[in-house]
C-alpha cells in the first residue's frame, strides 16, 4: 500500500479523522478569513472601477467564489453520496451531512448578490432565465436534501436516501454551468475560462483568485468543523467517544 | 351557539392542528405560478404560441407528478414490496417493469389528449410535432424522477409537500431543456442540441434510475 491509499483508507477511520482533523480546522481558518480579508479590502478598495459597470462590478469579488464553491460543494455531495452507496464509508455520509448547510448558505449568498448586482446593471433583481432558474434549483435541492434527512427517522435509511437524490441531482449542475452558453439570458458567460484568453484585466482578477482560495480554505475549515462534531454524534456508543469526552472532563476540571 | 358558530369553531381548530391543510395550497400556488413564469418566454408579451407551450408542459408536468407520487405505496402497505425485493429475480428488472406500466397508464393517455390541448391553446399546427416529441421524452422523465420521489418519501406518510420539494427540483432542468427545444424550433433557431438533451436524459433515467430505486426499496425494507 502506497502513502496515497493508506491516508486515504485512514481518513475513513472516525477516531482518526477526528484526532486528525483539529489541526486543519484551525489553520484553514487562518488561512481563509486571512485571505478572504486580503481579497476584498483589495478588491474593494484598491483596483479600479469598471468602465461600463462603475463601482457596482466590485461584488464579483464575493459574489463568483460562493457561486463557484456552492456548485463544488453539490458535486463534492454527490461524490460522497457515490462513496457512501458502493462502500458504505461512514465518513463519506459525515461529510454529506456536514456540507449541505454550507451548501445551502452559499447557493443562497450567491442568488442574493446576484440580486443585488443586477439592479444596477440589469435593472432588475431577478428574471427567469435559466442561470437564475437553476441556480434557484440548486437552492431547493440543497433544502430538499436537509429536509429528507429530517423527515426520515432511521438514519441507516435516511444516509441511503440522501445520498441518491444528491446524485441524481447532479443533472442541475451541466445546466448552471452551461445555461449562459446554451440559453439566452441576461447573465453573462464566464469571464475566466480554461483553455481561452482570461477576460478579466488582471488588476481585477488577483483579488479574485485570492478571495476564492480564501472562500475555499474557510469552507473545508467549516465543513471540518462540523465533520468532527457529527463524526462524534453518529459513534457516540463507541469506546473512543468515550476517551474523548472523559479527556475534555478531565481537561477542564 | 349555533350550528354554524360550531362547525366554523371546529374545522377552524382542526386546520389549526393540521398546518399542511393550509401548506399544501399554498406551496401548490406557489409551484405553479413559478413553472409557469420561468416557462414563458418574453413574459406577459409572450405570443400565444409560447404561451400554450408552457401551459402544456407545465400541466403534464404536474399529472404527470401527482400520478405517479403514489407509487410503490400500497405493495408497502400490503407487504408486496416485501415479497419483490426477496424475490429471486432482478429487482432492477422489475422496477423498470413496474415503472414503465406506470407511464404506460398515466402519461400515455395524456400524450393522446396532448392534441386536444394544443388545439384548445391554438398553437400553430407546425409546432405539433416538435412539442409531441419533446413531451414524449419529459413525460418519461418526469415518471421516473416522480417514482424515485415517492420511493423517498415511502412510509414517511403522504406528504405533497415533502415529495414536491424532492421531485421539482430535478424536474426543472428537463422543464427548461423541453420548453427550450419547442421555443427555439418556433424562432427557427437550432433546437437539435436541447431535443437530443432530454432524450438523453430520458435514456439516462431509464438505465440508471432503477438501480437507485431498487436500492431505496430495499432498505425501505432493510430498517
Amino acid at each position: 500500500m502506497n502513502w496515497f491509499t493508506r491516508t486515504f483508507h485512514k481518513m475513513g477511520s472516525p477516531p482518526f479523522f477526528y484526532r486528525g482533523a483539529e489541526i486543519w480546522v484551525i489553520w484553514l481558518y487562518i488561512i481563509g478569513l486571512g485571505a478572504l480579508m486580503i481579497g476584498t479590502v483589495w478588491g474593494l478598495g484598491f483596483t479600479p472601477a469598471d468602465r461600463l459597470q462603475g463601482d457596482s462590478f466590485r461584488i464579483i469579488y464575493l459574489h463568483v467564489p460562493a457561486a463557484h464553491l456552492s456548485q463544488l460543494i453539490y458535486l463534492a455531495i454527490a461524490v460522497a453520496g457515490f462513496v457512501y452507496l458502493v462502500w458504505r464509508m461512514k465518513m463519506a455520509d459525515v461529510f454529506m451531512m456536514s456540507a449541505v448547510w454550507l451548501g445551502a448558505w452559499l447557493t443562497a449568498f450567491a442568488l442574493f448578490s446576484g440580486i443585488v448586482w443586477g439592479i444596477p446593471t440589469w435593472g432588475t433583481g431577478w428574471v427567469w432565465d435559466a442561470r437564475t432558474t437553476s441556480v434557484l434549483v440548486q437552492l431547493f435541492l440543497f433544502l430538499g436534501l436537509i429536509v429528507l434527512r429530517v423527515a426520515i427517522p432511521n438514519s441507516q435509511r435516511a444516509a441511503l436516501a440522501v445520498a441518491v437524490l444528491a446524485i441524481v441531482g447532479v443533472i442541475n449542475i451541466p445546466i448552471i454551468k452551461y445555461s449562459v452558453d446554451w440559453f439566452t439570458t441576461l447573465h453573462q458567460p464566464a469571464s475566466i475560462q480554461i483553455g481561452n484568453p482570461i477576460g478579466i484585466d488582471t488588476s481585477m482578477l488577483w483579488p479574485l483568485l485570492v478571495n476564492t482560495i480564501g472562500l475555499y480554505a474557510l469552507a473545508a475549515g467549516v465543513i471540518l468543523y462540523y465533520m468532527r462534531i457529527y463524526v462524534l454524534r453518529r459513534e457516540r456508543g463507541s469506546e473512543w467517544v468515550r476517551e474523548v469526552v472523559a479527556n475534555q472532563r478531565g481537561d477542564s476540571a | 351557539m349555533n350550528a354554524f358558530v360550531i362547525a366554523f369553531n371546529r374545522t377552524l381548530r382542526l386546520g389549526w392542528r393540521h398546518p399542511l391543510d393550509s401548506l399544501n395550497p399554498m406551496a401548490f400556488f406557489i409551484i405553479v405560478t413559478s413553472l409557469i413564469s420561468l416557462t414563458i418566454e418574453g413574459g406577459p408579451a409572450a405570443s400565444e404560441n409560447a404561451l400554450a407551450i408552457a401551459v402544456l408542459w407545465v400541466v403534464l408536468l404536474l399529472s404527470t407528478m401527482m400520478a405517479s407520487g403514489s407509487a410503490f405505496a400500497q405493495d408497502f402497505e400490503d407487504g408486496t414490496l416485501e415479497q419483490m425485493v426477496s424475490q429471486q429475480q432482478s429487482l432492477y428488472a422489475t422496477v423498470q417493469g413496474s415503472v414503465a406500466a406506470r407511464w404506460f397508464i398515466s402519461s400515455f393517455p395524456l400524450l393522446a389528449l396532448v392534441p386536444l390541448g394544443a388545439w384548445m391553446l391554438n398553437l400553430d399546427l407546425q409546432l405539433w410535432g416538435i412539442l409531441f416529441l419533446s413531451l414524449i421524452a419529459g413525460s418519461v422523465v418526469f415518471t421516473f424522477f416522480g417514482v424515485l420521489g415517492a420511493t423517498l418519501t415511502l412510509g414517511i406518510g403522504r406528504n405533497g409537500v415533502l415529495l414536491a420539494l424532492l421531485v421539482l427540483p430535478l424536474y426543472v432542468p428537463v422543464l427548461l431543456l423541453g420548453v427550450g427545444a419547442c421555443q427555439r424550433y418556433t424562432s427557427e433557431e437550432s433546437f437539435e442540441f436541447a431535443l437530443i438533451g432530454i432524450f438523453a436524459i430520458a435514456t439516462a433515467a431509464i438505465t440508471f434510475l432503477p438501480f437507485a430505486i431498487a436500492a431505496l426499496l430495499r432498505v425501505s425494507q432493510e430498517y
